[in-house]
């Protein structure tokens, strides 16, 4: 298998007239109101041509060993949970945020204290899970200029909307092309202790694969992030961003530590890149229905 | 430094750290079509330009940069 068969082809969906609704109804009505009204829209994505249900359905089935139909009730549950965080995204960017509560334990403020007052660059690497944007929130509190990698398929009104509403929290919007443009400027924005997010869970074209183990069988994940902290000599950091309930976000940062300066550089990418693939299957094991891939990630067909 | 020492100290590196097969490394040779190197490599290059050269490299400047005579025509600029 090579690790282009393993690439995502999809690409998210809405527009600047549904982040303006979405956010007027949620800053005058509540964001259960909206979860109501998503809940009629959701059959359609499960059973749209891109939706993934297959692969999402096989992969509760198949790595996560549920029977039948609690594979099918988890797909369900995770289509509605992803409706939910896509509301909650797009409050978000239209700055309908006092709804919302963000809980950190005394290990996730650390490591976010720690994060800040690095005079280096730091890199954080996350996956498709819950909702980063929130992290979002938390660079507004302070100097850090935090550069997030974006990749091809977002939607333009999307990127548009997203790139203003993280403006202000310091947050900035990298397109990842087919040039290498973008390590220039994330090499820049390192030197100038910056944070640079990306994500590690969806090949794209043109992205050079490390091959792991997740959940019991190897697949290909970017090499990006793991490779920019061994050959730029940065600390690496995983961040997810869970839904614990109605409007409830719960950080969990963490960070990849390892003392191996004494091995090869390829050995210590593959070594950061193992790390967050437990760290990702702890986080999808304690939140199952949080995990938004929708694609078939370890070409299962 | 002179465009052979530039020229040598690259090569070195893109076969070195990079492996890349001596013999594609012409001054004409394309660095993505050609070559085939992808942005990992080219962290590489960011990299061993500051060991190796002592300056950063700007996304601006690499624009055009398109082929290896090219890449050692910038360096030699960034040099004086």
């Amino acid at each position: 298998m090579n690790a282009s068969d393993t690439q995502w082809q999809g690409q998210t969906a809405g527009g600047s007239f549904g982040i303006r609704a979405v956010t007027f109804m949620v800053k005058n009505f509540g964001a259960s109101f909206v979860y109501f009204f998503m809940a009629f829209a959701i059959p359609f994505y499960v059973f749209s041509k891109n939706g993934g249900r297959k692969a999402v359905f096989g992969f509760y089935r198949r790595r996560m060993g549920f029977g039948f139909w609690k594979s099918v009730r988890f797909m369900w549950g995770c289509y509605f949970n992803f409706g939910k965080v896509v509301v909650d995204k797009f409050a978000f960017y239209g700055g309908a945020t006092k709804r919302y509560g963000i809980e950190m334990d005394a290990s996730a403020l650390a490591v976010q204290k720690e994060i800040h007052s690095n005079e280096c660059g730091s890199i954080i690497v996350s996956a498709h899970v819950g909702n980063l944007e929130a992290l979002g929130t938390l660079f507004s509190q302070h100097d850090k200029e935090c550069y997030c990698m974006v990749y091809g398929g977002e939607h333009e009104e999307i990127l548009k909307k997203r790139s203003e509403a993280l403006k202000a929290n310091h947050v900035h919007l990298v397109p990842v092309g087919e040039d290498a443009d973008y390590i220039f400027e994330i090499n820049n924005a390192l030197d100038e202790g910056g944070v640079i997010l990306m994500m590690a869970d969806r090949m794209t074209e043109g992205s050079r694969g490390v091959w792991c183990s997740v959940f019991g069988k190897e697949t290909s994940i970017p090499a990006g992030a793991f490779a920019l902290s061994v050959k730029m000599d940065n600390p690496i950091y995983t961040a997810f961003v869970m839904r614990t309930g109605h409007c409830k976000y719960k950080v969990y940062w963490d960070k990849i530590d390892l003392h191996d300066a004494g091995d090869s550089d390829k050995d210590r990418i593959v070594a950061r890149a193992e790390v967050f693939c437990r760290r990702l299957e702890d986080i999808v094991r304690k939140y199952p229905m949080q995990w938004f891939n929708f694609y078939d990630f370890w070409r299962e067909g | 430094m002179e465009k052979e020492d530039i020229r040598k100290t690259v090569c070195r590196f893109l076969v070195d750290e990079i492996e890349l097969d001596e013999e594609k490394l012409t001054d004409g040779a394309r660095l993505k079509e050609d070559l085939g190197i992808d942005s990992l490599d080219f962290v590489d290059i960011v990299v061993i330009c500051e060991r190796e050269f002592g300056f950063k490299i700007k996304p601006e400047e690499m624009k055009n940069v398109r082929t290896l005579g090219q890449f050692y025509d910038y360096i030699g600029e960034k040099l004086g």
